[in-house]
């Protein structure tokens, strides 16, 4: 089955085309909801963001791929479970690190699932900006405008997350090393 | 390494990543749509059986319209078998002698004297009901029951036969009104005679020169049933029916603005066409009313050589279910709040029962022989047949509305595959003056007075409803949308005499997103 008659088995509400667009897409998607939210909160948003898509799939007009409009309903929910509590834009102490992170092989030292854990471990505002700039392709004035922040906020708090996630990648990489 | 490449890198690492889905999600998922399902259908089946239930009180109410139409016809049928009897009275004044050199010696001879003449025989006037309205031939009322009755002492005087002017593929009902009787009520002047049966056309003349005493009463019954001509065959043409009916009411509905379903919680996938939607709704509705009662309903036609007077003083209005038809577009202008705009168009219907008495008064110019001192002469008399009875009309009044709602929306639940959205606005509506079948104009009266004949007039009303929508397919939703028009002004010298209505219905449509 092709993805257009996959999307067009859920439009049409017939529950194996849903089934398998679950099957097909539940990975990725929680991967997304994890680097946003935690454990709990990431399955309410999994479980949630299915049911958007089902019920809205009908709004998707073909352009660019699916998997990133559905990317964008998933990252538009974890958005509403954020905004329950409040995220924490201030700066943080900068992570000492103590090796220098010109070296261009230092990612591919290490794998996704490491990558993806250490960005777990950026603060709310970094994480939440870092994803969203990087990973989603959102703009600052995008950011800003859905996290209620100020775009020069949003890049700051991306500086700052970059910076930390590279220190968290360096000492990765140098137990790896060691 | 620069942060684009180091943020290009983690975008590759992280874009194809997957991570393990906890058990029990999908069965979750289901569970929960489910469960969604519930509120949506229990609102869209109360909705559906609204629905059904004003089409059955509609379809009711038209077999039952109908079956007492056929009654009527039967009856009138029945009645028609039995011969029509009763006792006429002929008063016969006197206008002015045409002929013979002695006619200022006739004690008659004085214009407007009011001198009673005896109608004796050969006497032959014709009785026609039907002639004041004979120009209104497409009138689709019908006449369906005449039958006489004594009104004079309980002498007979004379036996009548009556025809209605009917299509050919009509039951004949009465034939002919011919007085063949020459029983003489004044034997003071039974002497006299018609030698000549002639009609005049001087309409004016006659009616200021003779107040018709009622020598020939006639009781007639008369039931008009404007539905009922296509449906019997039976088509009477020419009856004076303008009919009548008061005011009525008016409604209107639904209003047709609409909302829009929440687009895509991910703001960068709409566009800006996509805040524009169009809604198109069909809506049954029930009008309610508030009423000033009419006093009677009044009407007096002069044509020729005849003359109706008819006063109905019973008169019994129901406003029918009635159904309108809506396009509106709205724009969203927030997350929560739609604006839009629209044009509906319906129709009240209102069904009335009008009583009262009727009274036909028909003139005629005879000559007469008498004799004068210098030998016989002719004299030219005006004979009033003067006929009255109780007239029954049956009506349905159309009221035609054109409406603008302006509405404004706003969102208060949104749920996957639900929303609810409370609409409120004014209506600027143009209404027209009743339509029926009975061709001709009654005039309604109250306690403040005559009412207008004004063609339209325009109003405001304000209403509100909740509306509850899901999606259907891409691009579009259905919704349904219980709602309550409300109407505060007074209709007095308007179009819709004498009422204020306002109704209550449910709005059920499709909605479609532009720019999709």
């Amino acid at each position: 089955m092709t993805e257009a008659e996959l999307i067009k088995g859920c439009i049409k509400k017939k529950a194996g085309c849903q089934r398998l667009l679950f099957e097909t897409y539940a990975g990725k998607m929680m991967s997304l909801c994890l680097r946003y939210v935690g454990d709990q909160e990431a399955k309410d948003v999994l479980q949630v963001g299915f049911l958007k898509v089902f019920d809205y799939i009908h709004q998707y007009k073909g352009e660019g791929s699916f998997e990133g409009w559905m990317r964008r309903v998933f990252v538009s929910i974890a958005m509403r479970h954020l905004s329950k509590k409040k995220l924490d834009f201030t700066d943080i102490d900068e992570v000492a690190t103590d090796i220098s992170y010109e070296e261009p092989g230092v990612i591919a030292k290490i794998s996704e699932d490491e990558i993806h854990a250490l960005i777990r471990q950026l603060p709310d505002g970094y994480r939440t900006v870092f994803n969203m700039h990087v990973i989603e392709g959102y703009s600052h004035e995008e950011i800003a405008e859905q996290l209620n922040i100020q775009p020069t906020t949003s890049r700051t708090q991306l500086l700052k997350a970059r910076k930390m996630l590279q220190g968290f990648i360096c000492k990765t990489c140098n137990s790896i090393i060691v | 390494m620069t942060n684009q490449s180091f943020d290009n890198q983690v975008n590759q690492k992280l874009s194809e990543h997957e991570s393990p889905v906890p058990a029990g999600v999908w069965e979750a998922i289901e569970q929960k749509k489910k469960k969604r399902r519930s509120p949506f259908f229990w609102w869209f089946s109360s909705a559906g059986i609204l629905l059904v239930a004003v089409g059955i009180i509609v379809v009711l109410q038209m077999q039952k319209s109908d079956g007492n139409k056929v009654a009527a016809l039967d009856e009138s049928n029945k009645q028609t078998a039995k011969s029509f009897s009763g006792k006429t009275t002929a008063t016969s004044d006197q206008v002015g002698a045409t002929t013979g050199e002695n006619n200022t010696d006739d004690k008659s001879t004085a214009v407007g004297s009011g001198s009673q003449a005896e109608t004796n025989s050969p006497v032959s006037i014709e009785a026609q009901p039907t002639a004041v309205d004979s120009r209104n031939s497409s009138s689709t009322q019908s006449e369906q029951e005449i039958s006489f009755e004594n009104a004079g002492k309980g002498k007979r005087l004379s036996t009548a036969k009556s025809t209605l002017q009917q299509p050919a593929k009509s039951k004949p009902v009465l034939q002919e009104n011919t007085i063949e009787d020459t029983e003489s009520l004044d034997p003071g002047i039974s002497t006299r005679n018609f030698t000549n049966n002639k009609k005049t056309n001087s309409p004016e003349l006659i009616t200021e020169s003779h107040e018709a005493p009622s020598f020939l009463q006639r009781f007639a019954r008369i039931n008009y049933n404007e539905m009922a001509i296509p449906l019997h065959g039976n088509s009477w043409s020419g009856i004076a029916a303008n009919s009548i009916l008061q005011s009525l009411a008016l409604r209107t509905d639904s209003l047709g603005i609409v909302y829009s379903k929440e687009p895509l919680p991910v703001k960068p996938l709409l566009n800006k066409k996509a805040n524009w939607s169009v809604d198109i709704a069909v809506t049954p509705f029930m009008p309610l009313r508030q009423q000033q009662e009419l006093i009677s309903v009044d009407r007096t036609t002069t044509t020729g050589m005849h003359k109706s007077e008819y006063k109905a003083d019973n008169i019994k209005t129901q406003l029918q279910p009635s159904m309108a038809y809506s396009i509106s577009v709205r724009k969203k202008v927030s997350k929560r709040v739609h604006i839009g705009a629209g044009l509906q168009y319906g129709v009240i219907k209102e069904e009335l029962t009008l009583s009262g008495k009727e009274i036909n008064t028909e003139y005629q110019v005879v000559q007469r022989l008498e004799n004068g001192s210098s030998g016989p002469f002719l004299r030219t008399d005006t004979v009033a047949v003067v006929t009255s009875g109780i007239r029954t009309i049956d009506a349905i009044n159309s009221y035609r509305f054109f409406d603008i709602p302006l509405s404004l929306q706003y969102m208060l639940m949104e749920k996957p595959g639900l929303s609810l959205r409370l609409t409120a606005g004014v209506n600027l509506g143009l209404y027209s003056r009743y339509n029926n079948s009975i061709a001709g104009e009654l005039q309604a009266v109250s306690s403040s007075g005559t009412l207008s004949k004004q063609q339209s007039t325009v109003r405001t009303e304000f209403f509100t409803g909740l509306r509850l929508s899901r999606p259907l397919f891409r691009g579009a939703e259905i919704f349904a949308e219980p709602y309550l028009r409300f109407n505060a002004g007074k209709y007095a010298n308007t179009v819709i005499n004498n009422k204020s209505v306002h109704q209550v219905g449910m709005g059920i449509g499709l909605s479609f997103q532009l720019g999709r």
